[in-house]
């Protein structure tokens, strides 16, 4: 469990405030374009940059001081951290073996095995797809309980992904009180794996909503420009687009059963991300 | 189990997993007592969030189709063929509701209504 109260840091004009909890049993995702603060607030939330102001607590200890124990119920797989690539994962596994209290090396090495990670080539030699899942290994066979990911699946393809999001359901549902808080640009992956999302923008927490509500409620109709000037759906969050207007809306069914005639669609988490603070490029 | 999602249909997921378990228990393909799949199992098959997956057995159970005993799971509820009977049958007629409600909302008055009930009702039984 994750609670966060009122991060912030600042950098020049940058302003970063957020405040959200990630439950134990939860998977969060975190979505926004890039410079919005995503990988600032793990950062922060981390201890790894020192935050300006505010409080976070991971199962119930303030994050910034928590003793060796306690970390190792945290796995943390950051896009630009890791081992120095001339390391072979049988030398990680002997560091981790000796900094981890609960390193559990059957599980590392299954997991290598079951994934083809070579034990005995240097990370260099590995494809980006087999990096991730290196780093994945070692968040997971620490012993931990709640994983912060930024980005895993950043520059994988369709294949690779699909591999990391099923090792991460695969996570949640081996106990109960795991927990995890995900970031990434590739919104199809969060669809199928996050159970709500937070939308950041300008370093603030701009929309919150839970997949289950994006599956049933929210809706987008699509309008003709000159079907939307007399919709009555003016004020309702849109985006103009080459062939019209896409509206926002939450309450799907009570539309399509006033206008059988409009277009309505699900939400996409694509769509949504344009909507909400995709303006400025339309 | 066999449970397909269909992603791009505007029946929410959590409603096609209701329909799809409710059928397998009306044909007898989940027989009374079985156990369901844990909510997180069945979410790593699907590849969906485990939230949906809940709030479907949620309603599985409220329409007491499953119980849930915490700790234990979920299992097809015992002597339900009455109760799936009458659910099915809430449910259709829901349909009809909704289809009405609409063609109100398109100016049908209450004749016109029941003329074209009629008229449906003549065709289905004659093509049988």
């Amino acid at each position: 469990m994750i609670q966060i109260n009122s991060l912030t840091k600042n950098y020049g004009s940058f302003h970063l405030n957020v405040s959200f909890d990630v439950c134990d049993g939860e998977v969060v995702a975190m979505i926004g374009r890039n410079g919005s603060g995503k990988t600032t607030t793990f950062k922060a939330l981390l201890g790894l940059t020192i935050a300006d102001g505010g409080q976070v607590h991971i199962n119930g200890k303030d994050a910034w001081h928590l003793c060796h124990e306690d970390k190792s119920s945290i796995g943390v797989v950051m896009g630009d951290a890791g081992f120095n690539k001339v390391m072979r994962l049988k030398d990680i596994e002997r560091i981790m073996a000796s900094a981890y209290p609960k390193w559990n090396r059957e599980h590392f090495l299954g997991f290598a095995t079951k994934y083809n990670l070579a034990m005995d080539k240097p990370l260099s030699t590995f494809s980006t797809g087999m990096n991730v899942l290196a780093k994945l290994d070692m968040a997971l066979s620490i012993g931990a309980t709640t994983l912060i990911l930024d980005e895993p699946t950043a520059g994988l393809d369709v294949v690779a992904r699909t591999k990391i999001l099923d090792i991460l359901r695969d996570f949640m549902a081996e106990g109960e009180n795991h927990s995890i808080l995900i970031s990434s640009h590739i919104s199809s992956d969060l669809a199928t794996l996050a159970d709500r999302i937070l939308l950041i923008d300008q370093g603030k927490i701009i929309f919150e909503t839970t997949m289950n509500a994006l599956d049933e409620s929210y809706g987008v109709i699509k309008f003709t420009d000159q079907d939307y000037a007399t919709s009555g759906f003016t004020n309702e969050p849109s985006l103009k687009t080459p062939w019209g207007t896409m509206v926002l809306t939450n309450d799907r069914e009570d539309i399509r059963t006033k206008h059988p005639d409009w277009i309505i669609e699900k939400t996409t988490l694509d769509q949504l991300m344009m909507i909400l603070v995709g303006k400025e490029e339309a | 189990m066999h449970i397909i999602i269909n992603t791009s249909s505007m029946v929410p997921i959590y409603e096609q997993i209701v329909d799809a378990i409710a059928k397998e228990i009306m044909d007898g393909s989940l027989s009374a007592g079985s156990n369901l799949p844990s909510v997180r199992a069945l979410a790593n098959t699907l590849r969906i969030s485990s939230l949906t997956v809940k709030k479907a057995y949620d309603v599985l159970e409220s329409r007491g189709l499953v119980t849930t005993i915490h700790g234990k799971g979920s299992f097809v509820s015992m002597n339900n063929d009455g109760l799936i009977k009458e659910s099915l049958e809430h449910e259709a007629e829901e349909k009809i509701n909704d289809g009405l409600n609409r063609l109100v909302k398109l100016g049908y008055t209450k004749q016109q209504c029941d003329q074209l009930l009629h008229l449906l009702l003549e065709d289905l039984y004659d093509s049988n």
